[in-house]
C-alpha cells in the first residue's frame, strides 16, 4: 500500500508503477488453479514481490499451500487495495464487509494463506475478525471450532473454572454466527 | 503443513498464529479460554504472551480512568472507559474494590493498581481485569507510588516518611512485589517538605521537595533499578515567576515526566522531558485555567491514538486539547453514570489510567 500511496492518481507516475499496472502474473492454486492478476495487486503480499524480485516467478508463481477457494477470496481483496483512486475509507468498508460473511473455517483458511503469503493489512483484519468472533463464546465452542480436545481431567477443568467463575457469565450460545 | 490440504485439520492454526488472534481478546475471555486445553492455558500463562497482550491492550488505545470525586467512601472504583481513537465519550463503570476501605490510589502501571486503605493496614495491590489481588507492606506514610522497574522487571511499590516537623528525618523506601520485600532504603536529614505526589516515568520515581516558604526546592529522582542515592533534577527553564516551587506539579504522559506550572495569571504550562539522557524539558503548551487554579489543578492523562491531541483533566472535565490548534477542542461526554451513591457533584478530581491486563499479582 505504501507502494502505491506515492503515486496517487493525477500525479506524475513513474514508469515501472505503470509497468507493474499493466504486466500481469499467474498464480497457481494447491488444486491447480490459475489466476490472473496484475502485477502492482499481486506484490501487496511481501512473500510475492520477493518471489518476483528474484525473478524465480518465471510467468507462473505456484503456491502450493493455498487452494483456489482460499486463493480467489485473496485476490479479490489484492485487487481492492490495488485499485486506483479507493480510498482509506472506501478500503477499510471493503475490509470489513469481506471478512464479514465468512465462516470460521473459510476465516481460518484466509489468515494461514495471508500468514504464508505476507499480506500484513489482510492478516491484522482476520485476525481481529476471528478474536471477534471468540471473544464471547464458550470453551466447547472453542474447541469444537479449533477442532481441541480437552486434556484436562475432569477434576482440574472445574478446579480452573472455580478460580475465576466470574469469567463463565454472560457467554454467548454456542450458535455460530 | 500437509495438514492444510485435508480438510480434517482444516482448522489448525500455527501455535504464533494462535498467539496473536489470543492477544486481541479481552481478559475475561482469556480466563476462560485457559481450560480449553493444557497448550492454551500454558500460552496464555506465559510471560512473553501477557506482555504482548498488554502492548495491544495499550496500542487498541481502550483505556480505563479511575475517577476520584472527591472523599466519599464507597466500596466501589468509579471508572471511565474510553477509546482514544475516538474518544469523544466515555462509558462510566462501577468496579467492586476487592476490599472494604481500600480506595485510595497511589498509582497504576500495565494494568495493576496499588490502593492504600487505613494508616498501618498492608498497602493492596490489584489487577482489576483479573480481579486478583495481594497484599504488600504496611502502610507507613500516603505519600506513595508504584511503578515497573525495567531492569529488574519488577513492580515496585516507593514510599517516603516523613518525621516530625523538628527532627526533618527522611526516608524513602522501596518494596518489591517479586521478593515481597523492602529492597531500597535512603534515609536523609533537610529542611525541605515533599508537596507533590510521586510521579512514575520510565522506572524512575520523582516527587517535589520545596521549603517553607515555597521558593526554593527541587525535583527528586530515584532510579528504581539502581540501589543509588536520590538525585535532583532542575525544573524545566522558564520566566522569573516559575521560581514559586509550590506551584509546580508533576504528571506523567507516555512514560514521560512531566511538569506543569501553575501561574497566577491564570495559565499552566505543560513541560515534557524530551530525553531522559540529558534531561531536557520541552514545552508542550500552554493552558489557560480557571481563577480556582489550584483547587482544580488540571492534569494530564493521556495522548490521543494519533498523538496530535491530549487528553487533560481542567476543572473537573476530561477535554481533549489540541496540540497544533493550540486550544481544547473538545469536552468527553461521561454516558451511563452508575453513580449509585449519594455522591451528585459529577466533577473529577483526579485520574489514575489502566489498561486491560493478565499481569499476575
Amino acid at each position: 500500500m505504501a507502494r502505491k500511496n506515492r503515486n496517487p492518481v493525477g500525479k506524475n507516475v513513474d514508469p515501472e508503477a505503470q509497468k507493474k499496472k499493466t504486466r500481469t502474473l499467474t498464480l497457481k492454486s494447491s488444486d491447480g488453479q490459475e489466476f490472473s492478476i496484475s502485477e502492482s495487486a499481486a506484490v501487496l503480499s511481501i512473500a510475492i514481490e520477493n518471489m518476483v524480485e528474484d525473478d524465480c516467478a518465471g510467468g507462473v508463481i505456484p503456491l502450493p499451500l493455498v487452494d483456489g477457494g482460499t486463493l480467489a477470496r485473496v485476490i479479490t481483496y489484492l485487487n481492492k487495495h490495488a485499485e486506483d483512486g479507493a480510498s482509506d475509507e472506501e478500503k477499510r468498508k471493503f475490509d470489513e464487509e469481506f471478512v464479514s460473511g465468512m465462516e470460521m473455517g473459510v476465516l481460518f483458511d484466509v489468515v494461514l494463506a495471508a500468514n504464508y503469503l505476507d499480506i500484513r493489512g489482510l492478516l491484522r483484519e482476520v485476525r481481529r475478525r476471528i478474536a471477534d468472533r471468540m471473544k464471547n463464546k464458550s470453551v466447547e465452542w472453542v474447541r469444537k471450532t479449533f477442532h481441541i480436545e480437552s486434556d484436562f481431567t475432569p477434576e482440574e477443568e472445574e478446579q480452573m473454572k472455580k478460580e475465576f467463575a466470574w469469567a463463565w457469565e454472560g457467554v454467548d450460545s454456542d450458535v455460530d454466527d | 503443513m500437509k495438514c492444510l490440504e485435508s480438510s480434517t485439520c482444516r482448522l489448525y492454526l500455527p501455535r504464533e498464529l494462535l498467539s496473536e488472534v489470543l492477544t486481541r481478546l479481552p481478559v475475561k475471555s482469556l480466563l476462560r479460554f485457559k481450560c480449553v486445553s493444557k497448550l492454551w492455558v500454558d500460552l496464555i500463562n506465559c510471560p512473553c504472551f501477557i506482555r504482548s497482550h498488554l502492548d495491544n491492550s495499550k496500542r487498541r488505545g481502550r483505556i480505563n480512568i479511575k475517577i476520584g470525586r472527591g472523599f466519599s467512601i464507597s466500596n466501589y472504583f468509579h471508572t471511565l472507559h474510553l477509546d482514544l481513537g475516538n474518544g469523544y465519550k466515555a462509558e462510566a463503570r462501577n468496579l467492586t474494590l476487592p476490599l472494604d476501605h481500600h480506595g485510595l490510589v497511589a498509582g497504576t502501571c500495565n494494568g495493576l493498581v496499588c490502593l492504600l486503605g487505613p494508616p498501618h493496614e498492608p498497602v493492596v495491590f490489584w489487577n482489576p481485569s483479573t480481579q486478583q489481588y495481594r497484599h504488600g507492606p504496611l502502610l507507613e506514610s500516603y505519600e506513595c507510588g508504584f511503578g515497573y522497574d525495567q531492569n529488574s522487571q519488577d513492580y515496585k511499590f516507593v514510599t517516603v516518611v516523613t518525621g516530625n516537623f523538628h527532627d526533618r528525618w527522611q526516608t524513602c523506601k522501596i518494596y518489591s512485589l517479586k521478593s515481597s520485600s523492602w529492597c531500597y532504603q535512603h534515609d536523609f536529614y533537610n529542611d525541605l517538605f515533599l508537596v507533590s505526589t510521586l510521579v512514575f516515568a520510565s522506572s524512575v520515581v520523582h516527587w517535589v521537595y520545596s521549603n517553607r516558604f515555597g521558593d526554593r526546592g527541587s525535583i527528586v529522582a530515584v532510579d528504581l533499578g539502581t540501589n543509588k542515592a536520590p538525585r535532583s533534577l532542575s525544573f524545566p527553564p522558564g520566566p522569573f515567576q516559575y521560581r514559586f516551587v509550590k506551584n509546580w506539579k508533576l504528571d506523567s504522559l507516555n512514560d514521560s515526566l512531566c511538569a506543569l506550572y501553575y501561574d497566577y495569571n491564570q495559565q499552566v504550562d505543560v513541560w515534557m522531558m524530551k530525553n531522559a539522557d540529558d534531561k531536557s524539558w520541552g514545552k508542550l503548551f500552554s493552558l489557560s485555567a480557571s481563577v480556582d487554579i489550584l483547587s482544580w489543578s488540571p492534569g494530564l492523562v493521556a495522548y490521543a491514538e494519533d498523538g496530535r491531541k491530549v487528553l487533560i483533566l481542567n476543572h473537573g472535565v476530561l477535554q481533549w486539547y489540541d496540540i497544533e490548534k493550540e486550544k481544547v477542542v473538545n469536552d468527553v461526554d461521561v454516558l451511563g453514570d452508575g453513580d449509585g451513591d449519594a455522591d451528585s457533584d459529577s466533577s473529577i478530581h483526579e485520574t489514575f489510567t489502566f489498561y486491560e491486563s493478565l499481569v499476575p499479582l
